[in-house]
């Protein structure tokens, strides 16, 4: 076996888990470690973009606009912070997601993460009435 | 989207955790393994009165042959099947994904699912992933507009055809299918068609190998045939096998019985006297 | 040199009449280097049930953590133990879902169904599925692995055959690899037990 073909041991060197990785930097936040990584988190977004784009041009303004507001008020029903997650069922079905499958339904489900944090009510219940900041849901730790 | 306080649970989806340690890997020179591939013979034509696809039946890891008879003709929906090319993983991930979406759908419309509405799932994912997820698909279907046959590329773009292929293969079932293909083939001249160019493809694709699975859709019903055509038999048996007269030699035995597993019969009367 | 070839391993299952058998050589490696020659490669999910995960071993030992708290969820919720063919799509699943990003791991499942009769299952890296009637290897080994099991194995075997066909393919196997080896550790797995064995093989 070659000499270069080996990985150079680096124990008891200065090490940080950012240096093994790479200097914690601007562009490896923005870029992220995969070029699909950036694009799977705008998918959604970019979708629904485009897809109220066609709404606007085909009936005018005012008809995504009341959908908008629809899925606002059908937001707001939710459960508790805690334990059980908001189902989400009506804002599910005006958006059509309801009869959506992919991926992101079995892979890798944040209620099955082993890093799963029980949400915090206290704090929950304030993000909600936004006494307090950050994710009213936060998963992982 | 206007930012209101829509904040839902977080959903799922692929993980990206290990992408930058594999990375430094690489970049110290350590070569990644490569994942399976179907490296195929997939084909697809249109005969009188439906569709018949057929595949062989080889998937290989390098120059490994690692399954000498899997399956590459996928389940969409009773009157959809689809043949898969590129990395095995994701030839399989993509058809069963979009196979519960289908059904799903069915729920929700109570028709039979139509074959473009599988098509434009499947190239609405592989366009969304920009040609990472390897999938090159060969979709045939009837429903309730006819026949129809299409081609996936793993960048999503599509094709109708009459006939087609994909694969490693291509090429040489599609020589078949050119010189002699022609509109309203039998049934059973169509068969003897796409085994012709299966067959032409185990035998001049390396990637391509043992034997010949067909699928013939017709309006309402379906024939899958899974291994049609065997043309690659084993012929190295040996009769009596082999016998170790000298036996491994043992270090250790360690034994642990299984619990008996107790069957409970429930609303049973028992205790009646 | 390649990732997978790190530690080295040797990993096979084999299917026998109502039983199946699934062995592994017990050697760690740091390259050419020998750390560990009591090595664990395959471990238990519940009584009927094996994964042997070949592979780089630190992506393989959280792998195995990953799939057991899965299975005790599934327990939980259930109250009862997972089919084989639900085990390995869960594997399969695990897999995939860091598909841009893999577990340098290549796992071999073995299990008997409620009806007594053996699957084994492997699969790739991003959790490619190949079911086999026969059997299935995996490991640096792999290769060699092939060309013997093809050689030795019949079909409906007892366990005490299957145990002698298992040990004869993994050993003369992980004599031609260099990165495997010294010994191996074989499970037997009937209807009514497990028998563990540890073998002895070469020590270079």
């Amino acid at each position: 076996m070659a000499a270069q073909n080996k990985i150079s041991h680096q124990v008891g060197e200065f090490q940080n888990d950012v240096f093994r990785f790479d200097i914690h930097g601007v562009k490896s936040d923005i870029v992220g470690s995969h070029p699909l990584e950036t694009l799977c988190q705008s998918a959604k977004q970019r979708e629904e973009e485009m897809k109220r784009r066609i709404l606007v041009n085909t009936y005018g303004t005012a008809f995504p606009m009341k959908m908008d507001f629809d899925r606002q008020i059908l937001s707001r029903f939710q459960r508790p912070t805690g334990a059980i997650p908001s189902s989400m069922l009506g804002l599910e079905a005006v958006t059509g997601s309801l009869e959506d499958f992919g991926f992101e339904h079995y892979l890798n489900d944040p209620r099955e993460s082993e890093s799963f944090r029980p949400a915090d009510l206290h704090h929950g219940m304030e993000v909600r009435i936004g006494l307090s900041k950050g994710p009213a849901h936060p998963s992982f730790i | 989207m206007s930012n209101s306080a829509i904040d839902v649970p977080s959903r799922g989806g692929f993980s990206f955790d290990l992408c930058r340690r594999n990375d430094m890997l690489a970049k110290k020179g350590v070569n990644l393994p490569s994942f399976r591939k179907t490296g195929t013979t997939i084909v697809g034509l249109i005969f009188q009165d439906g569709v018949i696809l057929g595949a062989d039946t080889r998937a290989t890891e390098g120059p490994i042959v690692c399954d000498k008879n899997c399956e590459k003709i996928h389940y969409m929906a009773p009157n959809i099947y689809c043949c898969g090319a590129g990395t095995a993983a994701d030839t399989e991930a993509v058809t069963d994904m979009v196979s519960s979406q289908l059904q799903l759908h069915r729920y929700h419309t109570g028709r039979e699912s139509r074959v473009v509405t599988a098509l434009t799932l499947l190239k609405k994912h592989l366009f969304n992933y920009q040609g990472y997820v390897q999938a090159a698909l060969v979709l045939g279907g009837v429903d309730c507009t006819g026949p129809h046959l299409h081609t996936i590329y793993p960048h999503g773009s599509t094709d109708t055809l009459p006939f087609a292929t994909m694969g490693s293969g291509s090429l040489a079932a599609m020589a078949m299918f050119e010189s002699k293909y022609k509109e309203g083939l039998t049934k059973d001249e169509g068969i003897q068609l796409v085994v012709d160019a299966i067959c032409s493809g185990i035998f001049n694709d390396l990637g391509s190998g043992s034997n010949v699975d067909v699928c013939v859709i017709t309006k309402g019903h379906k024939e899958y045939l899974r291994n049609h055509l065997l043309p690659n038999p084993r012929t190295f048996v040996n009769a009596k096998g082999y016998s170790f007269p000298k036996k491994t030699e043992v270090l250790l035995t360690k034994i642990t019985p299984l619990r008996e597993r107790v069957e409970v019969v429930e609303g049973g009367d028992a205790m009646e006297e | 040199m390649s990732i997978t070839e790190y530690n080295g391993s040797a990993l096979v299952a084999m299917v026998g009449k109502n039983c199946f058998a699934i062995a592994s050589d017990r050697r760690l490696g740091v390259q050419l280097q020998t750390i560990a020659t009591d090595f664990q490669r395959i471990s238990k999910i519940h009584d009927r049930l094996f994964i042997g995960l070949s592979g780089l071993a630190t992506d393989s030992q959280t792998l195995y953590q990953r799939l057991v708290f899965r299975h005790k969820l599934y327990q939980l919720r259930e109250e009862r133990d997972m089919k084989p063919e639900t085990f390995a799509s869960l594997v399969s699943a695990l897999l995939y879902e860091k598909r841009f990003g893999p577990y340098f791991c290549q796992p071999v499942i073995a299990g008997l169904s409620d009806e007594d009769k053996p699957f084994i299952c492997t699969m790739d890296s991003i959790g490619a599925k190949e079911l086999a009637k026969d059997f299935v290897v995996a490991g640096t080994a792999g290769e060699s692995l092939y060309g013997a099991c093809e050689a030795m194995f019949k079909p409906d075997m007892e366990p005490d055959e299957l145990f002698e066909t298992v040990s004869q393919a993994l050993l003369s196997s992980v004599d031609r690899d260099c990165l495997s080896g010294w010994g191996g550790h074989v499970y037997i797995v009937t209807p009514t037990e497990i028998k563990e064995r540890i073998l002895k093989g070469r020590m270079d």
